[in-house]
């Protein structure tokens, strides 16, 4: 058994395994991805894998708990069928876990080819496809079957059997047929299906090997004698997987020949009659009576097409829906293709239907035929009721209201979509990113709200505008100050003073320059300022004042600046 | 440094999808190539690899339902184009394709009518559910700058405007919830086996009460077992094995 390194990260591990390493094209091996410590992960990115057919055989998960620790884990299995022989490489899956991306190591895969030992012991089981003919033309039907013979139990079959869809047109057969055959003398169960195969051009062509996939089951006998000492006892049964594929097969698909080949010839290919009927063969003008035209045989029946039969303007002539039955008989399509027309005579006298025919190519005689009806006599009596009828103008109106109806000759699917750009992978989950997604724009207009409350504010309420640009505008004055050139003079002190009182009184609102320093601690106080501030602010403003009628030195200034601009951030950090 | 280790990490976020586009990308192309050249067989089995990958993609279903029309294999092209059908549900192709493939099947069953809940959200199911959640998403930026802007002007249209956005914006909502019902409770099941027999109850010893082919769309009701219940309509009803059709 292969197995790869685990690759850690944290308590969540990815562990890729195989069933085995060494296979042949008859066989096909297990991939298991487990996923040890989470469940809830999406499936694993398989690696790209053109050399092996892949196949989903579903997910096991499993929770343990083992000294009241609980693990839990969960397995993701693949059957990989070869398709060519050689060494392989499985590369690295990858796993989405919590947010992160785990991977797991390669493991090198060996295909061979099934041994010849192995083919000529293992003839328990084996397939076969033939064709019915190895040369056609094209049009012909031809069979194409496909027998599994087998000794042992077969279940669990799945067969893929490509019929090469640009040479050939398929038409399905029925069930698939079970019976008993004898090869070399041992006995077969058979089971075969066929589907008919219709060449649509001329050339060689290649239909490709059919592939089984199946369990077969052997019975297997043990050495040992089970219970009672009885051989029943001793059997037990093992299961093995196959793929068993076909050998290719090539025809050769003739043109029809140009050789007495009918005008207007409808690539009609087969062995066909043809019948006419009609409902009643006397009846008035104005009457109507049915033209039944029964073509039956096999072949490409189903393409057989009558045109609305051209009677001379001597009847008005209504087309209904072909009807067309088809039967399986001996491993051959057969059917009947039915045209009605009803007819309406438009003139009285004894009218003569004509012959219609049907020109049809045989394979087996390999030349053109035709058949055709016997012609049809009936006679017209002239209408019996007063009302005549308005020939002409009725079969004028006629043909100018009928559409032309185009002629379906053939249905097909639309082509397959080949621009690159649509090919983008697409996550159909809702996760935590689409709610971000949702809660994004809620957030921005909380964001949005705050700053337009704030700004209307700023435009309405003075007392706001002035406390928010109070400390900006202190702090301006306070710098400047600090930078002018009469920093020794009495005019300093004066200056710092009227700052702090219009810095205080912006914050409480009230006029600053005229404020005294005892009513600044008192203000202070009453607007929950703490005591030791108010009390600060008050000395600071009376220094201030003091200073105004002595004399200064710029040791002071400076100071005083500096406590200034603290005393301001204090007040800041407070409000 | 931590900045630079914030623009690592989105490079690596980024890079590593990217990366793995391009393997889906080229194995896209090389299946495309492999369809044009008339290998349906290898086609198909690349599509399907992509898909065991995790790889989802509407017009990757449709060209693998295609893929398995030209095999002769009705039963997953419909599953294909039904599962096309959710992530590209107004592709015209598809539909066309879908409905020649129901043609090819022996049984012909079309699609169920939608119900009064889908006649009601008719929009639900012609988007596909990415396309609903970045609708509701497109509402719900609206709403939230229409709100802001009404928050700053405080004027009667915007008001208005507001209302009728948050309106739209919680029937948005309502769809996806509806799509997400769907989603989970419709389940509609495409017969993979060439034949089946409805049975009358969960073994195969029970009576056939009618026969299904390969192709067939029915509603599935009830699973026990290893077996699922199936409905075609008020009358035709039965059991059969799980295997023999998909989800």
């Amino acid at each position: 058994m292969g197995l790869s390194s685990p690759v850690f990260a944290e308590d969540i591990q990815a562990l890729a395994t195989v069933d085995r390493n060494q296979i042949t094209l008859e066989d096909s091996l297990q991939l298991s991805i487990t996923i040890q410590g989470t469940q809830n992960t999406p499936p694993p990115e398989l690696p790209s894998l053109p050399d092996f057919r892949v196949t989903s055989s579903g997910t096991s998960s499993s929770t343990q708990i083992i000294n009241f620790k609980r693990s839990v884990s969960i397995t993701h299995k693949y059957r990989l069928t070869p398709m060519n022989i050689g060494q392989f490489k499985i590369g690295s899956a990858r796993i989405r876990a919590n947010g992160k991306i785990y991977t797991t190591n390669s493991i090198t895969i060996v295909v061979q080819k099934p041994t010849v030992q192995n083919l000529s012991a293992d003839k328990s089981v084996f397939v076969e496809t033939n064709v019915s003919k190895k040369t056609a033309f094209v049009g012909e039907q031809l069979i194409y079957s496909f027998k599994l013979f087998h000794r042992v139990e077969a279940k669990n079959l799945d067969l893929s059997m490509p019929f090469g869809a640009s040479h050939f047109q398929k038409e399905e057969l029925g069930k698939a047929k079970t019976y008993q055959s004898v090869i070399n003398g041992i006995q077969y169960q058979v089971q075969e299906i066929s589907v008919a195969l219709f060449p649509i051009k001329p050339g060689k062509a290649a239909i490709p090997p059919a592939m089984l996939d199946l369990d077969i089951y052997h019975r297997t006998r043990s050495n040992r004698r089970g219970f009672f000492n009885d051989p029943f006892f001793g059997q037990g049964i093992r299961a093995e997987h196959k793929v068993l594929r076909s050998k290719p097969l090539s025809l050769e698909i003739l043109a029809l020949p140009e050789k007495n080949k009918p005008r207007d010839f409808k690539n009609i290919i087969g062995q066909f009659n043809i019948q006419a009927n009609l409902g009643k063969n006397d009846l008035e003008v104005g009457d109507t009576t049915t033209l039944t035209i029964t073509v039956s045989g096999k072949g490409n029946i189903r393409g057989v097409i009558f045109p609305e039969p051209d009677l001379n303007l001597q009847f008005k002539v209504y087309p209904d829906q072909p009807e067309f039955k088809q039967a399986v008989a001996a491993n051959q399509i057969t059917g009947q293709k039915t045209f009605k027309f009803a007819l309406v005579p438009l003139k009285s006298g004894t009218v003569t239907l004509p012959a219609l025919t049907l020109d049809y190519f045989d394979p087996e005689a390999k030349d053109y035929r035709q058949v055709k009806t016997r012609p049809i006599i009936l006679t017209v009596r002239p209408s019996s009721t007063e009302e005549t009828l308005n020939h002409v103008q009725s079969n004028s109106i006629n043909n100018n209201l009928k559409k032309t109806e185009i002629e379906i000759l053939a249905e097909d699917i639309l082509p397959i979509h080949t621009q690159l750009n649509d090919f983008q992978n697409v996550n159909n989950e809702i996760g935590t990113s689409t709610l971000i997604r949702f809660v994004f724009p809620a957030l921005l207009f909380v964001m949005a709200a705050f700053f337009i409350r704030k700004q209307k504010r700023w435009t309405t309420d003075v007392a706001f505008y002035r406390n928010q640009k109070a400390y900006k505008t202190a702090s301006q004055r306070l710098k400047n100050l600090g930078l002018s050139q009469n920093s020794e003079s009495k005019e300093f002190a004066s200056a710092l003073s009227e700052i702090l009182r219009e810095y205080i009184g912006d914050k409480l609102n009230m006029q600053g320059k005229t404020i005294t320093a005892a009513e600044v601690e008192y203000k202070l106080k009453e607007s929950d300022y703490q005591s030791n501030v108010a009390n600060s602010t008050r000395k600071l403003l009376e220094k201030c004042e003091a200073l105004q009628y002595t004399p200064v030195s710029s040791g002071n200034n400076l100071e005083l600046l500096n406590k200034s601009q603290d005393i301001i951030k204090i007040l800041e950090k407070k409000s | 440094m931590i900045k630079k280790v914030l623009i690592s990490l989105f490079i690596l976020l980024c890079h590593i999808p990217l990366v793995h586009a391009e393997d889906f990308m080229n194995e896209i192309a090389r299946a495309n190539d492999l369809y044009a050249s008339n290998n349906y067989q290898q086609a198909a089995d690349s599509y399907e690899s992509l898909r065991n990958r995790g790889f989802n993609n509407g017009h990757m279903y449709y060209n693998l339902g295609n893929a398995y029309i030209r095999l002769g294999k009705t039963g997953p092209a419909i599953l294909n184009y039904i599962r096309a059908k959710k992530l590209i549900p107004r592709d015209e192709n598809l539909q066309a394709n879908l409905n020649f493939a129901i043609q090819q099947t022996r049984d012909k069953i079309t699609p169920p009518p939608p119900d009064t809940l889908a006649i009601l959200f008719f929009w639900v199911n012609n988007l596909s559910l990415n396309e609903n959640i970045n609708l509701a998403f497109a509402v719900n930026l609206a709403f939230w700058l229409t709100l802001t802007a009404w928050f700053y002007f405080r004027t009667d249209f915007l008001r208005l405007t507001r209302n009728l956005i948050f309106f739209l914006l919680l029937l948005a909502f309502v769809a996806i919830s509806v799509k997400l019902h769907f989603k989970s409770n419709s389940k509609t099941g495409v017969v993979l086996a060439k034949t089946v027999s409805v049975k009358s109850g969960l073994d195969a010893s029970n009576i056939t009460l009618f026969e299904l082919h390969e192709g067939a769309l029915v509603n599935i009701t009830d699973e026990r077992q290893g077996w699922v219940e199936v409905q075609l309509d008020s009358k035709q009803k039965g059991w059969i094995p799980k295997d023999t059709l998909e989800v």
